[in-house]
């Protein structure tokens, strides 16, 4: 048994429903704190609804949730200083330039005017978007896109990380880069819960929660998982938990 | 909190200045509306076709007739021998307003038998008719006072009877006070910017709610620690600035192209237009938390703003003479409120004083508005 103060994430039969479909079907799992627990399954497996339900966006339709030890089921506002949301929708301003676009949410997490300077700088950096700082957004290719989404999840530093599908639609190399960030965070703390399109982002996580039809059908480490289903890929991992062998999209 | 609050007015302001189009439809759509509808609504009749039945044919009669002849209210579309003849005269629309003259009136002017004038009028439009009801009875009222004050100098012809007055030592000089020039426009054109600044103030808040669910930015921002409170708030002061100042154009744009006078003081007009503005933004505000498309909700805010504000305000159809509940309605349409003052600053130039009242319903009103807008913002997805 895990100590509690190493939970950063934790659901019991956490269940939504859309009238009477359910899209999320009591779902329980844990997430230690500094983890990178990726969320694996086809389309409409019911990845975006979890996490949604995590973040505070839904409201689940039964079960429960705790995010940093707060109860996010009833009251999820009081998550919402430490958790940084990468929506699978681009969602920042594409009016708004590059700074522009930090500067708000770093105002709308309370940031003051030297602390959301030094973020503002020390984010352009890392996601190497310093010359791109006073670019329309909307001008922007899609792999700046997304690094300055992830830029805006981060300006408040977060102890909790949701990405859903991060890493959509860009090239191999900048998605690589986008996962060292990812590995840096969690080095340092981070807990980091990820949804993914791509079988080769599993060997990322730390451990994987395999879902399927709004169940979590395996989770455990990529290595624990190959062990278990005696296969040698996680696509064959795949193929045998989630009925399909391709790209879980 | 305050910070996160200014955050979101500095992107709304962003929003604003980047959004090119919208600045255009703003300041343009409404010196479009105004020409438009200022020079359409010219509620000022002139030539009525007026027919004549002068059964008396006495130069006083003909005296009467070229009184409304020379009004130029009137101008003559025929003459007829009897009522009959006349009836046919509306029948073929030829004539609006009939006078019938009848046998004996030049000698009821002299003290004779009175004999009443008739007035036939087509009711089939009654706008017109009223109007030129209106016209023939003051010029008949003029005619006849200033005759029977002058009876004594009336001049008389040969055998005695009428033939005119001269030599008035009182003349009738009626004086409409506020609109000497009885220009409808003046009248029009005040009522008119409150209905464009409804429409123009209600359009631009309608989207931006809204707006941030099509693109899903409100997604992020429903993850962030911003409040319902915060983001109306902050959405509402950036909008308010560009509608006053939209106000201010649209005010005097009317007033220079339309001749209206600005008889009383830019603040108190500034001060209670601030108040409207900020209603009408409230309402487009509400509508964009309540609907889902952006289109939904600029047509709910144009609905919603511009036949309330034109149909049931006062603005040219009187609210008395309507069923009950368009009345209640009528109660809570700004433009009831504000047509009032803009009319009374611009054309009387009356102060605070007069309008306090309608002024803090605005006010309560906004506030209403607003704290329902915030509640009805729902701070999840679902
Ligand atoms: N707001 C909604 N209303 C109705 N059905 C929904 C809604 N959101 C998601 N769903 C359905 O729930 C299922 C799970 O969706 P989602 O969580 O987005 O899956 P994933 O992210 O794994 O692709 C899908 O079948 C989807 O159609
Ligand atoms: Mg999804």
């Amino acid at each position: 048994m895990t100590p509690p103060e190493t939970i950063a994430i934790e659901t019991r039969e956490l269940t939504r429903t859309f009238r009477r479909f359910i899209a999320v079907d009591s779902v329980s799992l844990q997430v230690r704190k500094g983890e990178i627990f990726g969320l694996l399954g086809a389309n409409g497996a019911g990845k975006t609804t979890t996490i949604r339900m995590l973040t505070g966006l839904l409201k689940p339709s039964r079960g429960e949730a705790w995010v940093a030890g707060i109860p996010v089921h009833s009251s999820p506002e009081k998550v919402k200083h430490r958790l940084g949301y990468m929506s699978q929708r681009f969602s920042l301003y594409e009016d708004l330039t590059v700074a522009e676009n930090l500067t708000f949410f770093g105002g709308v997490y309370g940031l003051r005017r030297p602390d959301l300077r030094r973020r503002k700088e020390a984010l352009l950096d890392l996601f190497d978007l310093k010359d791109m700082a006073d670019r329309i957004t909307s001008s922007l290719p899609t792999g700046h896109r997304q690094r300055l989404a992830l830029a805006s999840a981060l300006v408040h530093e977060p102890p909790l990380l949701f990405l859903d599908e991060p890493t959509g639609g860009i090239d191999p190399v900048a998605r690589r880069t986008f996962w060292r960030v990812i590995s840096d965070l969690a080095s340092a703390g981070v807990t980091v819960m990820v949804t993914t399109h791509y079988m080769d982002e599993a060997e990322y996580c730390h451990r994987l929660g395999i879902m399927r039809d709004g169940r979590i059908v395996a989770v455990g480490s990529p290595d624990e998982l190959r062990n278990t289903h005696q296969v040698a890929t996680m696509e064959e991992v795949f193929l045998n938990v989630a009925g399909t062998g391709e790209d879980a999209s | 909190m305050i910070g996160r609050t200014i955050a979101v007015m500095a992107k709304e302001f962003r929003h604003i200045v980047r959004d090119s189009r919208s600045l255009m439809i703003i300041f343009i759509m409404p010196v479009v509306m105004t020409f438009l509808y200022g020079y359409a609504m010219n509620f000022d009749i002139k030539d009525i076709p007026l027919g004549v039945v002068d059964q008396d044919s006495t130069p006083a009669s003909r005296e009467l007739t070229t009184s409304f002849l020379a009004s130029g209210q009137f101008v003559l579309a025929g003459r007829y021998r009897d009522m009959g003849d006349a009836e046919e005269g509306f029948s073929f629309r030829e004539t609006v307003l009939t006078l019938v003259i009848p046998r004996g009136f030049s000698r009821s002017l002299d003290g004779g038998p009175e004999r009443p004038l008739g007035l036939l009028v087509d009711g089939s439009d009654p706008n017109t008719a009223s109007l030129a009801l209106g016209y023939a009875q003051g010029i008949i009222s003029r005619v006849t006072i200033e005759g029977s004050m002058n009876a004594l100098s009336v001049v008389r012809d040969r055998s005695g009877s009428a033939v005119g007055w001269e030599g008035l030592p009182i003349e009738l000089h009626p004086r409409f006070w506020y609109n000497p020039e009885q220009k409808s426009s003046h009248f029009i054109v005040p009522a008119l910017i409150a209905v464009i600044l409804m429409m123009a103030s209600a359009l631009l808040t309608s989207a931006t709610v809204v707006r941030e669910k099509e693109t899903g930015t409100l997604e992020q921002l429903l993850v962030s620690p911003v409040r319902p409170g915060e983001l109306i708030v902050g959405k509402l002061l950036p909008y308010g600035v560009l509608a006053m100042a939209d106000g201010a154009f649209i005010l005097f744009f009317g007033a220079m192209v339309f001749g209206v006078p600005i008889r009383g003081s830019l603040l108190v007009l500034f001060g209670f237009t601030g108040l409207y503005i900020m209603a009408a933004l409230t309402i487009g505000l509400l509508i964009s938390t309540l609907v889902d498309q952006q289109r939904v909700a600029m047509f709910g805010a144009m609905l919603v703003t511009v036949l309330p504000a034109f149909m049931l305000s006062n603005f040219i159809f009187p609210v008395k003479s309507m069923p009950v509940f368009l009345q209640l309605i009528s109660r809570v349409v700004p433009a009831t409120y504000y047509i009032p003052i803009v009319r009374g600053v611009l054309l009387k130039g009356v102060g605070a004083d007069v309008f306090w009242e309608n002024g803090l319903f605005l006010l309560a009103l906004t506030v209403i508005l607003t704290v329902v807008s915030i509640a009805r913002f729902k701070p999840r997805l679902d």
